[in-house]
């Protein structure tokens, strides 16, 4: 026995030897193989180098070493997301593919459920949205939203990405990552020894299971590895603005007002808009509103200018303004329009005329004021209105006596005084008119006189020239002989007034004296 | 013999060796080590089902859940164990850990009953959703649902979560006010203004369009082409409804009613429209319509009843 031990004592050793070498193997094929495909890449281009460091050459030596010994790569996973990088706005969904990848080939992995598990699955979960998802502007769905990976079918899941408008303009949402979980639950088998490999690919595994890499315990439990990908969202520019409406504008003729337009940026970056008024109106003039800078949600008010053509008078005109606005990065598209109405009703008098209506009532009040003034002096100049008996000297010396004297007496020639002065009003009154009328007979003549002469004007003016100079003697002494008679009227009248207070005074007297 | 001595002496000495190494590589050992058993189960629902939008307030949306029980076994001590729970009842605890606050999701059996099987177990059930009215439509809804399985003897017990993703549609809906009622009595030479005061009690920013049906002969009737609403019950704009009778010269005594119909839409996407609400005014025109110039015709008429005076004056002269 013992012989046989020293006997086969260098082949014990050379086992030991080869046992111990192959420890570390295992660890440098996993290493080797789980780098992903853009390592894979770059240690190729590396490998070119003959000159590059060891890690190109483990690289190698453990390609060769998994080719011939076929190592379960536990770790050797990774996830990925096809494309990488995507665009989407407001309102749109955009699919991707996502799930895990071969690190070999890079593409998704076919590989199923390997000959060590007894069952798996994979699901997904969002671990972060590009600027958080407070709104729930973000939805993320997964079809199928988990997976039973079989053999030979890609394992992964179409990842649609719906972006709405934040309710709050202002949580504006812009670009960045989108964090995917992917959950890899494994059921573990038989990790000691399992039946499906070859006998010599056996051993080794269970060699490993036991000694190197130690996994064996691991059989029949379930666990579950969680991947991380990363997806980057560019969130397109939305250009959309929001106008208040605004009530009907009334402006008079002449009138220029500038009306406020209010406006909010509803898109999710900063916008500059421009405006285009529609309008082909030749009453008003309208000048377009100044563009305006907005950050996402922001507020403000823009002007629109509108100026009223002095019409002077305008019953009442509707008109509708349209405002188009758009955004400077895209000029032809417009983005949002509103409808401003209008209404013009009025009078319109300019400076110049209300200059004139000033001037022309000036003119009226001096013409009425000059009519009146010429009107008064003649009456003065040719009829003296009766003074009241009361007030003459004589008599009133008379009448103070009377009311020492004789209180009844006094108020009976009072009296009489009073009536005496009415009547002689009224005879004023009377010859005033017939006076006037006289001089209108008088001037309807001279105009019918005018009218009836010949139409030959050189005739007439040698006519006129002529009998100009008679004729004013003539009209003089008519208007004298008019005026002397109302004045010997009038003196016939006074006369006969005192004559009739005079006989009344002396019936007093003689009842009195009686 | 003392060639045998040596040779044993050898012996020992590699034994000690091997067992030395053997013991620093081989891991710790435990009890499961060899006769490892493990519940493990899954949920999972049809993809499409969960992409049509769920219509708030009406809609209940059915969704089956399907489930994948079995019973993970590791080496051959583990196998012989577990033909000993075979036929052992297993209860799967299924229930939802988190919903928004404007959904409700109920499952129709919060414990699937099952037994212990070498073969994998297929099981389903049904969870209800129904989102209310302010469920931010085409926003993200979920619910996350957590299907455990209590440890059986030596099988240990397993839970996961999942989370189900789901979109609210839209709800068209809008409430049309007139603060100023809904009749006006006016001159023919007036303008009638009616505010029209539109609420949002959808659940989404909503763009309502206006346009007024009917026009009567020579009355001039113009409305707000559009406002757009803030998401949110109760947002608030308001619309004006700009009416002018006919004002040709004479008497007039017009009455009209004027429809106006509004239609709501959702603002990101104005294909999506709701159905149209209207709203009728009325407006009486009652009064002397004169052509503007009456301050001047009068002064002419005054000119004139005078120069008739005159004239006529001048005609008893004669």
């Amino acid at each position: 026995m013992g012989g046989t031990a020293i006997k086969h004592k260098k082949s014990i050793l050379a086992i030991i030897v080869v046992f111990f070498l192959l420890l570390s193997t295992p660890n440098q094929i996993i290493s080797a193989k789980a780098i992903d495909q853009e390592d894979m890449k770059n240690v190729g281009d590396i490998s070119g180098n003959t000159t590059s460091s060891g890690g190109s050459l483990r690289y190698f030596l453990g390609k060769i070493l998994a080719f011939i010994i076929p190592i379960n790569q536990f770790l050797a996973m990774a996830a990925k997301a096809q494309p990488e990088v995507i665009d989407i706005g407001y309102g749109e969904n955009v699919t991707i593919d996502v799930g895990l990848m071969d690190v070999e080939t890079g593409e998704f992995d076919t590989r199923g459920v390997p000959f060590f598990l007894n069952a798996r699955s994979i699901n997904f979960e969002v671990l972060e949205y590009p600027g958080g998802n407070a709104d729930g502007s973000w939805l993320v769905s997964f079809d199928p939203p988990v997976i039973r990976p079989k053999n030979g079918e890609e394992i992964k899941s179409q990842l649609t990405i719906s972006l709405t408008a934040p309710s709050n303009p202002k949580n504006a949402i812009k670009s960045g990552i989108l964090k995917i979980k992917l959950k890899d639950t494994q059921a573990y088998g038989n990790l000691w020894f399992p039946p499906e490999l070859p006998l010599f690919q056996r051993l080794l595994w269970s060699t490993s299971a036991i000694f190197t890499m130690r996994f064996g315990k691991y059989s029949g439990t379930v666990d579950t590895e969680e991947r991380i990908i990363e997806i980057l969202v560019r969130v397109k520019p939305y250009h959309t603005v929001r106008f208040e409406a605004t009530p009907l504008i009334k402006l008079n003729p002449g009138e220029i007002a500038s009306i406020p337009i209010s406006l909010q940026n509803l898109g999710n970056y900063n916008d500059t808009y421009g405006f285009r008024v529609v309008s082909d109106y030749k009453g008003i003039k309208i000048s377009n509103p100044v563009s305006v800078t907005l950050k996402p949600g922001e507020r403000k008010d823009t002007l629109l200018g509108v100026a009223v053509s002095p019409n002077v008078l305008d019953m009442g005109t509707l008109y509708t303004v349209r405002i188009e606005t758009y955004s400077i990065d895209q000029s032809n598209v417009t983005i949002a329009q509103r409808t401003v109405f209008l209404e013009t009703r009025g009078l319109y008098v300019s400076e110049l005329g209300w200059a004139g209506v000033l001037l022309f009532c000036v003119i009226i009040i001096f013409a009425v004021a000059f009519f009146l003034h010429r009107h008064r002096k003649i009456s003065i100049k040719f009829h003296k209105k009766p003074e009241k008996p009361w007030d003459i000297p004589e008599k009133k010396e008379y009448l103070e006596e009377l009311r020492k004297e004789d209180r009844k007496k006094y108020n009976t020639v009072l009296d009489e005084m009073r009536k005496e002065y009415r009547s002689s009003i009224l005879s004023y009154n009377s010859s005033r008119k017939a006076m006037l009328k006289e001089a209108r007979k008088i001037k309807t003549k001279e105009s019918e006189k005018e009218k009836q002469q010949t139409p030959d004007i050189k005739k007439t003016k040698e006519i006129k020239t002529k009998e100009s100079k008679p004729e004013l003697p003539q009209k003089e002494e008519k208007r004298k002989s008019v005026i002397e008679k109302s004045a010997e009227m009038e003196k016939q009248r006074r006369e006969q007034a005192i004559l009739k207070i005079k006989k009344a005074q002396e019936k007093q007297r003689r009842k009195f004296g009686k | 013999m003392t060639k045998n001595f040596k040779t044993v002496e050898a012996s020992i000495v590699m034994g000690i060796l091997l067992a030395s190494v053997f013991t620093a590589i081989v891991p710790t050992t435990s009890a499961g080590i060899l006769v490892n058993l493990s519940s493990y189960v899954d949920v999972s629902w049809g993809g499409n089902e969960t992409t049509k939008p769920i219509v708030p307030r009406g809609e209940m949306r059915q969704l089956t859940l399907n489930l994948r029980y079995g019973v993970n076994r590791g080496a051959l001590p583990s196998q012989l164990l577990f033909m000993l729970y075979q036929g052992r009842q297993v209860n799967i605890k299924l229930e939802t850990l988190e919903t928004p606050t404007w959904c409700t999701a109920t499952l129709k059996s919060g414990t699937i009953t099952t037994v212990v099987s070498s073969e994998e177990k297929e099981l389903s059930t049904v969870l209800t959703l129904r989102v209310d009215e302010n469920a931010p439509a085409f926003g993200a809804g979920y619910v996350k649902i957590k299907a455990s399985v209590y440890k059986i003897g030596a099988i240990d017990g397993y839970s996961q979560e999942f989370t189900l993703e789901f979109t609210p549609a839209y709800l068209p809906m809008i409430n049309a006010q007139l603060p100023d009622g809904n009749t006006k009595n006016i001159g023919p030479m007036d303008t009638a203004v009616f505010p029209i005061e539109i609420s949002n009690m959808g659940n989404a920013r909503t763009t309502v369009f206006f346009k007024i049906e009917n026009v009567p002969k020579d009355w001039i009737a113009v409305v707000t082409d559009e406002i757009t609403l803030d998401e949110g019950k109760g947002s608030k704009g308001i619309a004006y409804l700009t009416i002018k009778p006919p004002k040709g010269f004479g008497y007039h005594y017009d009455e009209q009613s004027i429809i106006v119909t509004m239609t709501p839409a959702r603002a990101e996407d104005l294909t999506n429209q709701g159905e149209s609400k209207t709203v009728t005014v009325i407006v009486e025109s009652r009064g002397f319509s004169t052509p503007g110039f009456e301050s001047v015709l009068f002064i002419g008429a005054l000119l004139a009843v005078v120069v008739l005076l005159m004239m006529a004056r001048r005609i008893k002269k004669k």
